[in-house]
């Protein structure tokens, strides 16, 4: 009995302690909005009004005036490729971001004739610190921001457009697209300048690709001219377009998972009925040990 | 010692909980841009430098504007931002300040044409202020470049690398702007003396200027000649000098308020006056002769790489003129320069650089210098044009409208050259999504394998294609699309109709694909919950065996799905249901026995009972714990029954066998330890035997009070209905175990009340 009890007490500690981890131990995974780090979300979510959310449902229920984010570093299904493909049938924008991920399956299944190049677009010379970080200074007058400078890229990727589509910004023409993998420019790498937004019309709605997914990272968001540029690639949806991001294609850590369960739980939980149940819950194993007593009270 | 116990699982625990979050961090590909190291570019600054001296050469100043613009942005150490913007600022100034003074040149020498010095003078000193200026520009530039070249610690770099690359075509280029500029200087020079001279004839201060041309003409190695040529022109200067005085008697007639026309006419004549020279010899101290400059090109028509033969004659007035300096320009930009000979004549030969154009200026250009300054005007060819031959290539390519991932495709094409020869072979370079896929020598026809990655992302690709240039022959590009696809592979199987449970279902298939047969596909088999997985031969052919098993299923359609996940890259996965008819002939048979067997013999054994159980009448005596002593082994003898109490019918067990030779036979014996057995029972558990029941539902009702008993009772009372209820007769081992039953069941019972 004795080991019992204490086998017990440690797996209430274990529980215990496992359950504060979760909670208060923040996220450290890319783009998640429970890290507050240089790889979250939080920053763009807040300044930019966004949800994070998982799979079109949210975005579904008024196309219309609807910009879905979509970073694509996993694969899609056939239920979620049609799920989309109707939304922006139905007038949504879908801003499809990617680099290395799955961004082209989305393409592909729109139907657009347009390809993330895949391979690392560097430029030594207009950049940021080393030639990972290309500034985007060639930026379409349809953006319609005079004061925008320039925007900032981080690892990103380039745009192979095929079709008749509007190019909304490109590389300078000292950027190349690194073949050999050495991150240095030579005679046989292409250089630019290379696509890295375009938009295209399809159905009611429209597709935006931007090539590079870390510009709503918070160490991204608000360097250069960044904010202005998502902005407006945001605003081509209308005024104040409602915006959510999906999270159901990015990677998540145990810890992440946990997290969004624990908010899961705490959402039901918040629920008044669910209050009352919880409290009464309590009391009842609070009180049970006195009403025991109260049993044992008197001659035998 | 516990505790601590509980709280080193604890700690560890959380620890790894806490610790196992942290590596599933940031596997993205991007980085933290405050934690990154900066990384300077050598290459494309110098990379930035040659595009602007080539917009420079092309007197192009806006795209050298927009250049600087970005330098401000660039990734440029902050100690030599202000070098690089300098340069291309510098380069933007240049190009104007080019373009200006070769406007102004232009304009000088059709108003020294005109006899316009005051408006030449103006022009001459304009471009003299430019050039100065694109000098002083050009000069930064190069310095600019050498401190880019310092920066960059360039002379650690090896010899043929591409920084030292670059930089030499930096340097290559700057020396072609300054070949431009030294030129451009000594037409304004040029021009700008004979300004002068004009000026100084028109205002009447010749002579003044003669002594000045004759100090300039001791430090040229011409002036024995120009004094041999002092005596014969003594004449003609006289005659000059008279026609001069006429001529500025007529001028300063005509500048006290003559008409406009007359003055001009009158300063025409001074003109002439002043430039009248003797036949054959050089006028010193003259007034300027007009030149005339011959150009003639053979052939007119040449390859790229090719010489050709530049020759001309430079005279003045029907004379030539030896030892002149004449340069040739090859569009625009100074590219020889040549001494006449004692005819005047100057040949020399022009290379034809490799540059893929249809036709190239050429035009040859005499500027006078030294003491030729104060005797001859400049003069220039006729532009000639030439034709320039290469030999054009043509690409034409055939890609297949789809690809697979994996598997290399096949592009073909040609090169055709017209009626020209075709070279032995050509570089071709194939670019795939910008991305160089595959590079080798080709001939006129070629065919080239493109590998496609496994991973390759499906839908279109642009495909680029690249010629080089090779010598006459001019470099070609194509481009074309491609869709990548993958292929959705066929499954045929072939399956029985029917599926008899539980028997195993055989199965063979083939899965193959329009590209071929599936091998070492993964196949899984799936009918119902059971499933097997194979893998497909070669030829893609599979054989299974799905074991199906036991099943409550009676008979239905079940679908038999196939999945097959192949190997290769190329092909989809893809899946086949088929319907099959499943039956389950054992579970129908149970349930048919389960049914129909209880039925049959519950009908049987309620006729046999009626006749051999008689009934058991009366109240119940009430159930008392017995102790029953241990009886002996030996059967007791089956006598006759002790007389029950009045007033209580005893039930009678089992029948009696007859006779008392029957004693000690098997079955007697058999028969008789079970009602002893069953009598205990009965006391033990107070539960009486009744007519409805069976042995066995009695023996099934006591059970459960007799513990361990049971079993003896039950194995007791199977022996018994084998005797009653069949031919079976029993033998001695039989007797034996029913002895050993009782005996066990006694005992048994015994403890139980204890």
């Amino acid at each position: 009995m004795r080991t019992l009890r204490l086998v017990a007490a440690a797996l209430v500690i274990v529980l215990l302690v496992s359950w504060l981890s979760v909670v208060l131990y923040p996220s450290v995974k890319d783009f998640m909005e429970a890290n507050p780090g240089w790889n979250g979300l939080s920053d763009f979510l807040g300044e930019f009004g966004a949800e994070l959310v998982t799979g079109v449902d949210q975005a579904e229920l008024r196309p219309e005036g609807s910009v879905l984010i979509a970073i694509p570093y996993l694969p899609y299904d056939e239920g979620e490729l049609r799920r989309i493909e109707r939304f922006v049938h139905d007038g949504g924008t879908l801003l499809l971001m990617d680099d290395y991920g799955y961004g082209n399956q989305v393409l592909q299944a729109l139907g657009l004739q347009m390809q993330f190049a895949g391979l690392p677009m560097l430029d030594p010379y207009v950049t940021y610190r080393n030639q990972w970080f290309p500034l985007v200074t060639d930026l379409a007058p349809s953006l319609g921001q005079p004061r925008m400078q320039y925007a900032m890229l981080n690892y990103a990727t380039a745009l192979i457009v095929l079709g008749p589509y509007d190019i909304l910004a490109s590389s300078s023409p000292t950027s190349f697209l690194d073949n050999n993998g050495d991150a240095d420019w030579n005679r046989a790498e292409p250089r630019g300048p290379f696509v890295v937004a375009a938009r295209a019309t399809l159905g009611s709605g429209m597709v935006i690709a931007v090539s590079d997914p870390s510009l709503i990272i918070n160490s991204m968001v608000n360097r250069a001219d960044n904010k202005a540029f998502l902005q407006q690639l945001i605003s081509l949806a209308g005024e104040n377009p409602y915006v959510v991001v999906d999270d159901s294609h990015l990677p998540q850590a145990p810890l992440d998972i946990l997290k969004y369960s624990w908010q899961g739980v705490r959402a039901r939980v918040a629920v008044p009925y669910s209050q009352v149940l919880l409290v009464g819950i309590i009391l009842v194993l609070t009180l049970m040990p006195v009403w025991r007593k109260g049993n044992e009270v008197g001659p035998r | 010692m516990r505790a601590r116990m509980v709280a080193i699982v604890v700690g560890i625990v959380a620890a790894v909980m806490v610790v196992g979050a942290a590596p599933l961090a940031a596997l993205m590909p991007h980085r933290d841009p405050e934690g990154v190291s900066r990384r300077y570019d050598a290459v494309s600054v110098f990379w930035e430098f040659s595009e602007a001296l080539d917009h420079v050469l092309a007197r192009e100043a806006e795209p050298v504007r927009a250049q600087e613009q970005l330098a401000l942005l660039a990734n440029i150490p902050e100690g030599h931002r202000d070098t690089v913007t300098g340069f291309l600022s510098s380069g933007g100034s240049l190009a104007e300040l080019i373009l200006a003074a070769e406007a102004n040149l232009d304009s000088a020498r059709i108003m020294l044409a005109q006899s316009l010095p005051a408006e030449a003078q103006e022009r001459s000193e304009a471009t003299q202020k430019r050039l100065v200026q694109a000098y002083v520009e050009l000069r930064a530039m190069e310095v600019a470049n050498e401190a880019t070249s310092l920066w960059f610690l360039m002379f650690t770099e090896p010899e043929g690398s591409l920084m030292r690359q670059m930089h030499a075509e930096v340097e290559g280029k700057l020396a072609k702007v300054r070949s431009l500029l030294d030129m451009l200087s000594e037409m304004r020079q040029g021009l700008g003396r004979q300004t002068e001279i004009i000026a100084a004839v028109a205002e009447g201060r010749l002579f003044e200027l003669e002594e000045v041309l004759k100090a300039e003409a001791a430090v040229e190695t011409a002036q024995e000649e120009v004094l041999k040529a002092e005596a014969a022109v003594g004449a003609a200067l006289e005659e000059a000098a008279k026609a001069k005085a006429e001529a500025e008697t007529a001028l300063e007639e005509a500048l006290k308020g003559k008409a406009e026309a007359e003055v001009e006419t009158a300063r025409a004549e001074l003109l002439k006056a002043a430039t009248m020279r003797p036949g054959g010899s050089e006028l010193m101290g003259g007034l300027l002769a007009p030149t005339a400059l011959t150009l003639s090109v053979e052939p007119l028509t040449a390859f790229v790489g090719d010489t050709v033969q530049v020759r001309g004659l430079l005279s003045s007035r029907g004379q030539p003129l030896f030892g002149k300096e004449v340069t040739v320009l090859l569009n625009g930009s100074p590219e020889l320069v040549m001494r006449t000979d004692r005819s005047g004549a100057y040949q020399g030969e022009l290379a034809l650089p490799y540059q893929y154009v249809s036709e190239m200026r050429v035009q040859a250009l005499y500027n006078p210098q030294g003491a030729d300054l104060g005797l001859y005007l400049g003069s220039s060819s006729p532009e000639i044009t030439i034709v320039v031959l290469f030999y054009d290539t043509r690409l034409t390519v055939r890609v297949p409208e789809r690809a697979y991932p994996g598997r290399a495709w096949q592009l073909e094409g040609s090169l055709s050259y017209g009626d020209n020869p075709a070279p032995q072979g050509r570089s071709l370079l194939i670019y795939w999504d910008g991305r160089l896929a595959a590079g080798e020598a080709v001939g006129t026809a070629f065919s080239v394998e493109v590998p496609v990655a496994g991973e390759e992302s499906l839908g279109r690709h642009a495909v680029a294609l690249y010629v080089p240039a090779q010598g006459r022959y001019a470099p070609a590009r194509a481009s074309a699309e491609i869709e990548v696809v993958k292929v959705v592979p066929v499954i045929q199987v072939d399956a029985p109709g029917i599926v008899l449970l539980p028997l195993d279902v055989n199965l063979r298939g083939r899965v193959y694909s329009a590209l071929g047969p599936l091998q070492d596909a993964s196949l899984r088999i799936v009918l119902g919950d059971r499933e097997v997985s194979v893998q497909s031969q070669e030829d893609g052919t599979f054989s299974a065996r799905l074991r199906t098993g036991m099943s409550l299923t009676l008979m239905g359609t079940q679908e038999l799905r196939v999945i097959a996940t192949p190997q290769e890259p190329w092909h989809k996965a893809n899946s086949l249901a088929v319907g099959l008819l499943v039956i389950n002939p054992a579970t129908i048979a149970g349930l048919v026995f389960a049914v129909a067997v209880p039925v049959f013999l519950g009908v049987s054994r309620f006729g046999r009972r009626a006749a051999r159980l008689p009934r058991i009448p009366g109240p119940q005596p009430a159930a008392v714990p017995v102790t029953v002593k241990s009886p002996p082994v030996r059967p007791a003898p089956p006598g006759p029954e002790p007389a029950p109490p009045a007033g209580v019918e005893r039930p009678t067990l089992l029948p009696v066998p007859p006779g008392p030779e029957m004693e000690e036979e098997p079955p007697a014996i058999l028969l008789a330890l079970y009602r002893g057995v069953l009598r205990l029972v009965q006391a033990v558990t107070a539960i009486l035997l009744r007519p409805s029941h069976t042995l066995r539902e009695f023996v099934q009702e006591c059970a459960p009070r007799l513990g361990p008993g049971g079993d003896y009772l039950y194995e007791f009372t199977l022996m018994v209905e084998r005797v009653l209820y069949s031919t079976h007769r029993p033998g001695e081992t039989e007797a034996a175990r029913s002895r050993a039953l009782s005996q066990s069941l006694r005992e048994g019972l015994k403890d139980e009340n204890t």
